[in-house]
């Protein structure tokens, strides 16, 4: 390990205690960082990206004690459009959070008040979609397990969204922050969660968050995932879902600041029928790096899944993106697409794309493709011609590539969100979205 | 047993009708690989010192190497000290012309079906033959050499032309390059030459043979083939092994110059024993091979691969020149317990630079068969262009279809597609051949030659009608 790995280490021997089979987790998941340590490029998951930018500071555990006043985090996350449960450096902050207007059978809660409560139900599911070896960062957050959000689907569960809010605070010094969400659905429950993660003050923030989700036969789960931090700060967010029979996962992320982003999805469909879909949007410029990384694991027979992501990058920024469709012998029946989409905005900007498939059953269906280009010169060319300035064009069509993405996204007031996030980004801003 | 695994059943047993031992006098050196035998071979081929220099250095920096393990097969470790690095049918006398060429060997080409006569009177083909490390007989030297056009073995090349030798061996796949070719560079033993002069259209095609015979063996062949500016050739290479149980090794390395303008088309079948149904034995085909591409120029690599029990290949092209064209179209099959880890790097460098790739891989038994490949555009390549097509056909529920492209973008005029699918012989399709009254294999034969068309199109008329059969040998009847 080197001085890096161990400077994110510290501390993780002194949480406060916690029921053995916590402790068991953590105990794993600092044996194996303490052996693998930080990834290099040499290791294949990790070929494009260079974790010398966030090994250059020094993170130490944020301070859960840190508080942050309600107007800072409108500002970082926006208004609430419903229930929403926040976190500060992983400790849940019940005076920033509104528990009102959960939907009926969806139980939110902090996972360290779940651990004390119910701990028979969270240790049926922690820790069990996420293998530690090989995964540094998953190792990592499990060696610091302590809070997060844990939320029980129960059966009879139907509706509306709950968003956990995850803010990084780095005020005085670099700060690292390993959130975990638990998401647990009993057979033919149904939610949607939105998770958004944003980083607060002025030094590097680090935030490594595992999401796990168990879903029952019939299940279904609506997931988002918004990362929107500043340009210093760092991001590791791994999912790892783990489909039973029948169920249904849609999850889409966007990925839209930090100077290291990476996002790792493990969807693995165990049961018959069970259905997947991932999308991503992806938007960099300066010299910052987002990866997405993907396996889709199909193990049952009958499976679908669709994958999209896009990606934008502008200056010197890189985008990645690596997907893997796996179909095991036995998968029989599967259905399985793929699609990587890229524009380049920049003579300095990269990208390395690699859809991937593996599949072991002659009964199948799969596919990808993948392409990288930039804006077309005929539409511009359009445009312009029917007097629209040359910024306000390019921002429109960027708009137009992204806009895919957005509208995926099936929560309304999230929705509204997004688009303008993406459209701030873009020149002409958000007066694209008049009459879009 | 339905009709389906019976016809399966048979093709699993079916023989490797190319397993045969030729019993030929062999001058072989001792086994194993250290410096000694470096030296050895280059001087039982009375190199000249620049070559013994590449060797060397080639030999101490493969010292320093680790094998390498990304590729998605796997095999038994090889022991590179169990291997003769050099094993020669003896020469019997110096031989003057074609007919004094060993009566068994020339028997064993024509049970390879290339009799050297034959093809010298029938098909205008200039074959290369080169069994286990030496080249034994090349045709039609002298209609070439009229022309300018110098065709040979490797040896031959090195004491008649060594300044072409000197100059452009090793400038695209240099001897630091990858574990194998390393090891190529150090102990490789023959292999072809061409060189084609300024502006002239070879008037036939070129052809190699390259058999390995003797047992524990490896074979190391080194081509080289510079077409001068404004020059065109098309190059056919054809491979074969006898049966044994124990794998043999084959690291050879390909090396390609198309200068300003010239077209170099490279084909290949490549049908090394496989190994039986149960995998034991068959040859390891970890071969590097590359062309570079200058101005306006054009290379394009066609390959069949249905032998050999492990394939590691990725003919590329590094498209330097401006306008330069890269193309790659590849039909891979791996039946039993056949890995095929095969694609292409298409690397470009200079402007306008466009290359197409088109594979098509087959799984049947327990085969894995895997279609690695790099598009990567770099800086300064301007409006380059590429488009990918990776199809995947599985023919039962055993074997694996694996597609890994990398798209490496460094140039937003660029244009990269990547395509690929996977399925498997639809039963559609069966079913209106069968309503037609068409045999179910024959169907199914149709459908594969269906699929892998695109790519035996681009096949010189000769090689596609043995690619057609080969296919044809190993996948008739076969319903997933």
């Amino acid at each position: 390990m080197n001085e890096a790995a161990r400077s994110l280490l510290a501390g993780a021997e002194s949480l406060p205690s916690a029921p053995e089979f916590v402790a068991s987790v953590r105990r794993a998941g600092r044996e194996a960082f303490e052996r693998e340590g930080l990834p290099t490029t040499r290791q294949e998951d990790w070929r494009f990206t260079s974790l010398a930018p966030l090994a250059a500071h020094s993170f130490g555990r944020g301070d859960p004690a840190e508080q942050v006043t309600p107007a800072e985090l409108e500002r970082v996350a926006g208004k609430s459009f419903g229930p929403r449960l926040v976190f500060v450096n992983g400790r849940f902050d019940a005076g920033l959070s509104t528990a009102h207007g959960l939907p009926a059978g969806v139980h939110a809660s902090s996972l360290h008040h779940a651990i004390a409560v119910s701990p028979a139900l969270v240790e049926r599911s922690l820790a069990r979609t996420v293998a530690v070896g090989g995964r540094p960062f998953a190792a990592l957050n499990g060696a610091f397990l302590g809070d997060g959000a844990f939320v029980h689907v129960d059966a009879a569960a139907r509706g509306g969204p709950v968003e956990l809010v995850f803010a990084t605070v780095a005020r005085d010094r670099p700060a690292a922050c390993h959130p975990r969400v638990l998401v647990v659905a009993d057979a033919g429950g149904e939610a949607t969660l939105v998770e958004t993660y944003v980083a607060i003050g002025e030094h590097p923030a680090l935030t490594n968050a595992v999401t796990e989700v168990s879903l029952g036969d019939g299940a279904r789960l609506d997931h988002y995932q918004v990362q929107d931090q500043p340009a210093s700060a760092f991001h590791h967010a791994t999912l790892a879902v783990l489909q039973g029979k029948g169920t249904r996962l849609s999850s889409h992320s966007t990925a839209l600041g930090g100077a290291l982003s990476r996002s790792d999805v493990l969807a693995r469909l165990a049961g018959e029928g069970a259905e997947t879909h991932l999308a991503g949007l992806y938007m960099a410029d300066g010299g910052r790096l987002v990866d997405n990384h993907s396996v889709i694991e199909h193990a049952g027979p009958g499976g679908t899944s669709r994958e999209l992501f896009k990606g934008i990058l502008d200056g010197e920024s890189r985008g990645v993106f690596a997907g893997r469709i796996r179909v095991l012998e036995g998968a029989v029946k599967t259905d399985a697409h793929q699609s990587n989409s890229n524009l380049l905005l920049s003579r300095d900007a990269i990208v390395d794309s690699m859809p991937q498939l593996e599949i072991y059953t002659d009964e199948v269906k799969a596919g990808h493709g993948g392409t990288v280009g930039e804006l077309d010169a005929d539409a511009l060319f359009y445009l312009r011609s029917r007097g629209i300035p040359a910024a306000a064009a390019r921002g429109l069509l960027i708009y137009a590539f992204a806009r895919e993405m957005v509208d995926r996204v099936a929560v309304p007031a999230l929705r509204d969100r997004l688009g303008r996030l993406v459209a701030g980004r873009l020149p002409g801003g958000v007066a694209i979205l008049e009459g879009a | 047993m339905t009709d389906a695994n019976r016809e399966l059943t048979e093709i699993t047993e079916q023989k490797y009708k190319y397993g045969f031992v030729t019993d030929v006098a062999e001058d072989r050196i001792r086994k194993g690989l250290d410096e000694d035998i470096v030296r050895l071979i280059s001087s039982k081929k009375n190199e000249p010192a620049f070559l013994l220099d590449f060797r060397l250095k080639a030999f101490r920096h493969w010292l320093t190497l680790e094998e390498p393990t990304w590729a998605k097969v796997r095999y038994n470790p090889i022991d590179y000290q169990e291997i003769v690095y050099y094993s020669a049918p003896k020469p019997r006398k110096k031989l003057a012309s074609m007919d004094e060429v060993d009566p068994e060997l020339r028997e064993a080409f024509a049970k390879l079906g290339i009799p050297l006569e034959e093809q010298k009177r029938l098909s205008n083909v200039a074959v290369d033959a080169v069994f286990d490390s030496v080249s034994v007989a090349t045709t039609f030297k002298k209609k070439l050499a009229d022309m300018g056009v110098i065709f040979g073995s490797f040896s031959d090349a090195v004491r008649e032309h060594p300044e072409l030798v000197e100059r452009y061996l090793g400038s695209v796949v240099p001897y630091t390059d990858n574990y194998f070719a390393t090891l190529n560079s150090a102990v490789f033993s023959d292999g072809s030459f061409a060189y084609i002069p300024k502006g002239v259209r070879c008037p036939m095609e070129l052809s190699t043979y390259f058999r390995i015979n003797a047992a524990d063996t490896g074979q190391f062949e080194r081509t080289l083939i510079v077409a001068d500016e404004g020059s065109h050739v098309s190059y056919l290479e054809g491979c074969t092994a006898p049966q044994r149980d124990q794998n043999q090794l084959h690291a050879a390395v390909v090396e390609l110059v198309a200068l300003d303008g010239a077209e170099i088309k490279y084909s290949t079948v490549q049908n090394w024993y496989p190994g039986d149904a149960e995998g034991r034995g068959g040859i390891f085909n970890f071969v590097t091979k590359r062309g570079k591409a200058m101005k306006r120029s054009k290379i394009s690599w066609t390959q069949v691969e249905t032998g050999s029990a492990i394939t590691w290949k990725y003919p590329s092209c590094i498209l330097q020149g401006d306008d330069s064209v890269g193309e790659f179209y590849s039909v891979a099959l791996a039946n039993h317990r056949q890995q095929a880890d095969t694609g292409t790097k298409m690397i470009h460098i200079g402007k306008n630079t466009r290359s197409t790739i088109v594979s098509k891989g087959i799984s049947a038994g327990h085969g894995q068969n895997t279609y690695r490949g790099q598009v990567k555009i770099m800086k300064g390549a301007d409006g380059a262009r590429n488009h990918s097509q990776c199809d995947s056909l599985l023919i039962g529920g055993h074997c694996g279809a694996h597609t890994f492209p990398y798209i490496e973008a460094r140039n937003p005029t660029a244009q990269v597609e990547h395509e690929a699918t996977t399925s498997k012989i639809s039963e559609d399709q069966l079913f209106y051949c069968r309503q037609r009254g068409i045999k179910e294999e024959d169907a199914v034969s149709m459908i594969v030659n269906g699929f892998a068309r695109q790519v035996l199109k681009e096949l010189p008329m000769e090689f596609a009608v043995e690619a057609q059969k080969l296919l044809g040998m190993s996948l008739e009847g076969s319903v997933g």
